[in-house]
């Protein structure tokens, strides 16, 4: 709003910051800076006030979670539209002429919310008072399936994940497949890449649950692929996922091995089976 | 800026969040005729205009300095303003005005100047000025002086 003194309304000196006053105003707020130390003080309060908002709210995962609120609100992409180079596994909805599935998946994820689907994958992964579960649905021709726990999958099946969970929690979502590649999908920017060091953190997962943003096409790996998501109250970084799922991959039986967890982290998985029987 | 918007006027930490990202998803779904000039005075536009429906419809009591004037004005019966505030809402685009209260909001509560406020909401001073007065007889306990 306006400063207290009455002086350069906010707005002005928004603009001013981000560069986009015409020549005028501001050749004369130029002008008053020079002269008015609490102005200077107010753009500087400003930038500040930015670098605390960046930090706070990583402009990726709010993109990310304005794609969900679009995928929601049945509009398909997003912000994120030809999502960039991370490998054509993650698929926009644009992209993927996906509309009316997105469309079914909302509704259906609603029912199941309010317990009006009762599956039991539906029921063990939305239990009452546990750690955020996932459900995962595949495109059909006339829409969206959801599967169960351990159900067949195909390469070229296309999902869309949505998890669940209703305190306020901290989560990941990683998958794992038979080549013993990890697929992060949930902070997504890192596709298949492991995250950069340990100063990435795991994002706040929305109450009571959300869809992610990008649907996801399995690809021809082997065996199986196993989806994860790593909670905790508390923030962790994206690097103990990687740990975690790092043992578990040199297991015998990573399909079905039960992960190692540190103290303070939760997990749950859901898994599909591909072309026979897990390794 | 759009958080600081929000934060500003609603008071409230979680609703700004939730508003600011609320306001991109509804500039997305009108990004086919989104123009790309001044995208900061559009951003602040219909971060105003959900200020303004949200304290309308949840009867919210601002707080501070000025705050009075800025609820006259969320209150005012704008009758002309509830289909513009309805498209702005949506995205406020290519030939579509804000409403009268977000105008009167940038004039009166935020203090820019006629010729700021004109320009940032694409009328001209006369247009404006025609626009608030007829917002102020509607309003004259709260608006009496300036425009």
């Amino acid at each position: 709003m306006m400063s207290e003194q009455g002086g350069v309304p906010d707005l002005l000196l928004e603009q001013y910051a981000l560069g986009e006053l015409g020549a005028v105003e501001k050749a004369r707020l130029d002008s008053l800076l020079e002269s008015d130390p609490g102005l200077r003080a107010r753009l500087a309060e400003l930038k500040a006030s930015d670098e605390e908002i960046l930090a706070e709210l990583p402009p990726a995962e709010i993109a990310a979670s304005i794609r969900r609120r679009m995928l929601v609100a049945g509009e398909p992409g997003g912000p994120g539209k030809g999502r960039s180079g991370r490998g054509p596994r993650f698929l926009s909805a644009r992209a993927l002429a996906f509309p009316a599935a997105a469309a079914v998946l909302v509704v259906a994820g609603a029912m199941m919310v309010r317990g009006l689907f009762p599956t039991p994958s539906a029921d063990r992964v939305l239990a009452k008072g546990g750690a955020p579960g996932l459900l995962v649905y595949r495109k059909t021709d006339s829409g969206a399936e959801l599967l169960a726990d351990g159900a067949r999958a195909a390469a070229g099946d296309v999902l869309q994940i949505k998890y669940s969970g209703g305190s306020p929690r901290f989560g990941v979502i990683v998958s794992l497949d038979g080549r013993g590649r990890i697929t992060w999908h949930l902070p997504s920017e890192y596709g298949d890449s492991a995250p950069a060091g340990p100063v990435s953190l795991a994002p706040r997962l929305e109450s009571p649950g959300a869809t992610l943003g990008s649907a996801y096409e399995l690809d021809d790996a082997p065996s199986f692929e196993r989806f994860f998501i790593f909670s905790s109250s508390d923030d962790f970084s994206l690097s103990v996922a990687s740990k975690i799922l790092g043992v578990l991959s040199r297991s015998p039986s990573p399909a079905e091995a039960r992960p190692s967890l540190p103290d303070g982290i939760e997990c749950k998985s859901f898994l599909l089976l591909k072309d026979g029987r897990p390794r | 800026m759009v958080l600081r918007r929000y934060r500003s006027l609603l008071k409230d930490e979680e609703k700004a969040r939730d508003a600011m990202q609320d306001t991109f998803v509804r500039l997305l779904k009108g990004r086919d005729r989104l123009t790309g000039e001044a995208p900061s005075s559009l951003l602040y536009c219909i971060a105003t205009n959900v200020c303004l429906n949200a304290m309308r419809s949840e009867k919210a009591r601002p707080a501070s300095a000025g705050d009075e004037m800025l609820e006259a004005i969320a209150g005012s019966d704008d009758v002309e303003a509830e289909g513009q505030a309805r498209i702005l809402a949506e995205g406020i685009l290519e030939r579509e005005e804000p409403s009268t209260r977000t105008m009167a909001v940038l004039h009166y509560v935020d203090g820019l100047t006629l010729e700021e406020t004109a320009a940032r909401v694409g009328l001209s001073v006369s247009g404006l000025r025609k626009r608030l007065g007829a917002l102020k007889r509607r309003s004259k306990s709260y608006l009496g002086e300036g425009g």
